[in-house]
């Protein structure tokens, strides 16, 4: 569990989702990362019956933490909780249910370079494919403000230009939160823009 | 501890001799005793001297009994005299610091059964001998130099001198890591995580990056192991591991630069273990800008993927392992 | 994980057992608290019984349109402060069924790795009281028996919590039988209504309408 930075990769003109992917994962293997299994990082939505309450539920599995899953109200409450949470939420079927479309899913390629973990994903609601997904954790740091330097110089070798450049607005908002939350966080974040430019276009 | 070996020596014949004074006294007062229950007994040539006057011979049987009975009671007061006296003579054995815990042994029942602690005991006195040794003929080969090095300005190398069986006193210990913590600050934390007999494991933990565990034996300084903050230190029954190595690559790498670094200070400072001990936890402390201070050779943060992990031992400043030459 | 063939885990694996707990009530007075302890010392698993202190707090959330509620229990022990909340869904209760020999409820418990509360409240949940529950825990086999005090907490608001300041709520024990199996095992059912035979006559178990004391109130 370390400092953790999720993004959306913008695919270079002329080219498809997956020539895309091989092209990052073609960066990462010149840069010396080794190929370390699968990832999945997947999330459901939800939202009330109940007119007056507008808030979304989004529960996430990340596949980096099997037994765990993740359950936040965007700006508000987050909760760890154990693999008993969809059947839980499922109980409460009659107020809270699933959002159309609510499913979204980043899978792909895990890579693993000195103590950093790179993971290069495919986002795709149902069959339609979304855009990718790049997620960087620093392994052995828990205080992003410490690291954060040493994460751009990696992010600047990996995506040159694509690299942020401040602190992302999650982690600089609340520094000092859970690093499981801070990287659930941005990939609600992710989600929620991709969801609305499919929308848009 | 020679002298020591020669004082339990004359405890044991003092303690003997005490014994057999013991048994003297118990003799000398069951005699009183019996003598008392016989009571006053008339003299044998009583029945010759009836006609003497009757008040006269009951004070010539009483004065007899008396002076037997006085006669009993010095043999009593003899022997307690001597059984005091070699209470006296015998000393206080309770200063005597036996080799730590293998003391226990000398007081195991089946003593017979083995002979651990006198073999120790006799191994400890080669140890000290053998010591005594290298240091008088170390003094006298000074007094006779002869110069070997053909360099003017060559130096003699100097020999470690044989390790010394040490017998450290806890408190010290504790009170030397506490002026060690003064010295640290708020960088380092220390916390002693458990100790058995002279072998202690201690826990520093450097400001917001690592933990370091060192395994202190006395004083002098056998192993450390640095892990993240992230990392569980104690396995699943409750015991500290000092065995696990740290699962990210730049910790295992800082572990292999502290036991260096221990090598280093230990045999710089062979004769005070605990100013080794600061240097090393001063060492450590520089490691606090690990993530966050950049190579000060290729003003970079990462090379191949890792921080700048080394520290030199002289002046701690941050440089990745392959930027040193 | 290292394992290039790892493949991760789904998201609902082994997440959907539907599981029914079957369960009896009943409640003995303080006096004769410890013949039940002896009895079922005599007859449950041989091992030392577990004595808690949960904390229990209960939300309600109404559903728009229909008049029945849904209940969940926040619940969180007081002396293993290691152990985590749990937020317990408590079905409605199947007592009317006069075929099962025990009343039936569905049951799922999700650990939650802190106070949970202002999630329920996010959720739509409202608070309605909080409890503490603090008694003995016995096994057999899978039946799980529970004796247990119930304490009020004197302190008007609920996040100012001592455990010292504890009054009891009545003059009697709650005991209870409960067995967790799957949706169609009547088996357990059984089992728990034989076990609740062995302690008769110190505690009647009994299937209880609550929707009836509800009614009453």
């Amino acid at each position: 569990m370390g400092v953790t930075y999720v993004s959306q990769w913008n695919i270079p003109e002329g080219k498809n989702i997956q020539q895309g992917v091989e092209e990052l994962q073609n960066k990462a293997e010149k840069l010396g990362a080794k190929k370390c299994g699968l990832f999945v990082v997947e999330c459901e939505s939800f939202h009330s019956t109940n007119a007056q309450n507008l808030k979304t539920l989004h529960t996430i599995h990340n596949s980096e933490y099997p037994a765990s899953r993740f359950a936040c109200f965007e700006d508000g409450s987050f909760l760890v909780t154990d693999v008993m949470l969809g059947t839980f939420l499922s109980k409460l079927r009659s107020v809270w249910q699933p959002k159309k479309g609510g499913k979204i899913e980043s899978k792909g390629q895990r890579y693993e370079f000195g103590d950093f973990i790179i993971k290069i994903g495919i986002v795709s609601m149902g069959p339609s494919t979304k855009g990718i997904a790049l997620e960087l954790e620093y392994a052995p740091c828990r205080f992003p403000l410490d690291c954060w330097e040493l994460m751009t110089e990696m992010l600047h070798e990996l995506i040159d230009d694509q690299a942020p450049a401040s602190l992302p607005q999650v982690i600089a908002q609340k520094p000092d939160a859970n690093l499981a939350e801070l990287t659930a966080l941005q990939y609600i974040r992710l989600f929620n823009n991709l969801r609305k430019a499919s929308m848009n276009r | 501890m020679a002298d020591l070996l020669s004082q339990a020596k004359t405890n044991i014949t003092l303690l003997t001799q005490a014994i057999s004074c013991t048994q003297k006294l118990r003799s000398t007062v069951t005699n009183v005793f019996n003598f008392l229950c016989e009571g006053v007994k008339p003299d044998e040539d009583q029945d010759n001297k009836l006609e003497e006057a009757e008040i006269g011979s009951l004070s010539k049987d009483a004065r007899k009994f008396l002076q037997r009975f006085q006669d009993y009671l010095q043999a009593v007061n003899q022997d307690y005299n001597e059984v005091e006296k070699c209470c006296n003579a015998m000393q206080s054995t309770t200063e005597l610091p036996l080799l730590g815990p293998l003391g226990l042994l000398a007081v195991d029942p089946t003593f017979d059964k083995n002979y651990f602690y006198r073999d120790v005991l006799v191994a400890y006195q080669w140890n000290q001998k053998m010591h005594d040794y290298a240091q008088s003929s170390f003094n006298f080969m000074q007094s006779n130099e002869t110069k070997k090095s053909i360099f003017p300005g060559g130096k003699r190398r100097v020999r470690a001198m044989p390790q010394r069986f040490q017998i450290v006193n806890p408190q010290l210990i504790h009170l030397a890591l506490s002026s060690v913590q003064n010295q640290v600050k708020e960088n380092v934390v220390l916390k002693i995580i458990s100790s058995a007999g002279e072998t202690r494991v201690i826990q520093a933990t450097v400001a917001k990056v690592f933990v370091a565990t060192i395994l202190l034996h006395n004083s002098v300084m056998e192993k450390v192991i640095v892990r993240a903050l992230s990392e569980e230190s104690f396995q699943e029954a409750g015991s500290y591991d000092i065995v696990r190595d740290s699962q990210f690559e730049c910790m295992r790498r800082i572990t292999d630069h502290a036991m260096a670094a221990i090598l280093e200070y230990s045999t710089l400072h062979q004769a005070s273990p605990e100013l080794a001990l600061k240097y090393i936890l001063l060492w450590l402390s520089s490691y606090k800008t690990l993530f966050i201070e950049k190579c000060s050779v290729c003003r970079k943060h990462l090379r191949d993927g890792l921080p700048p992990l080394w520290r030199d031992f002289r002046n701690p400043i941050a440089c990745h392992d392959f930027c040193r030459a | 994980m290292n394992d290039a063939s790892y493949h991760p885990l789904s998201a609902d694996s082994a997440s959907n057992v539907n599981l029914q707990e079957f369960f009896l009530q009943g409640s003995v007075l303080d006096g004769s608290i410890d013949k039940l302890f002896g009895r079922l010392q005599g007859i449950c698993d041989n091992v030392k019984p577990e004595m808690f202190t949960d904390r229990e707090r209960t939300y309600y959330l109404s559903t728009p349109g229909l008049t029945t509620s849904v209940m969940v229990k926040a619940c969180k022990s007081v002396i293993q402060p290691s152990a985590p909340w749990q937020i317990k869904y408590i079905g409605n209760i199947e007592a009317a069924d006069h075929t099962k020999p025990a009343m039936i409820r569905s049951n799922v418990t999700v650990a939650v790795s802190q106070d949970p509360s202002q999630f329920l409240e996010e959720l739509g949940f409202i608070l309605r009281y909080e409890v503490v529950l603090r008694g003995q825990f016995y096994r057999k086999g899978n039946l799980k028996v529970t004796v247990a005090k119930l304490l009020l907490n004197s302190g008007i608001a609920a996040s100012t919590f001592d455990a010292t300041k504890l009054e009891a709520a009545n003059t009697s024990h709650l005991v209870e039988i409960s067995a967790l199996s799957l949706m169609r095992d009547d088996g357990a059912a059984e089992e728990v209504r034989h076990f609740a035979q062995l302690l008769a006559p110190i505690a009647m178990m009994e299937k209880v309408d609550h929707r009836r004391i509800q009614m009453h109130q």
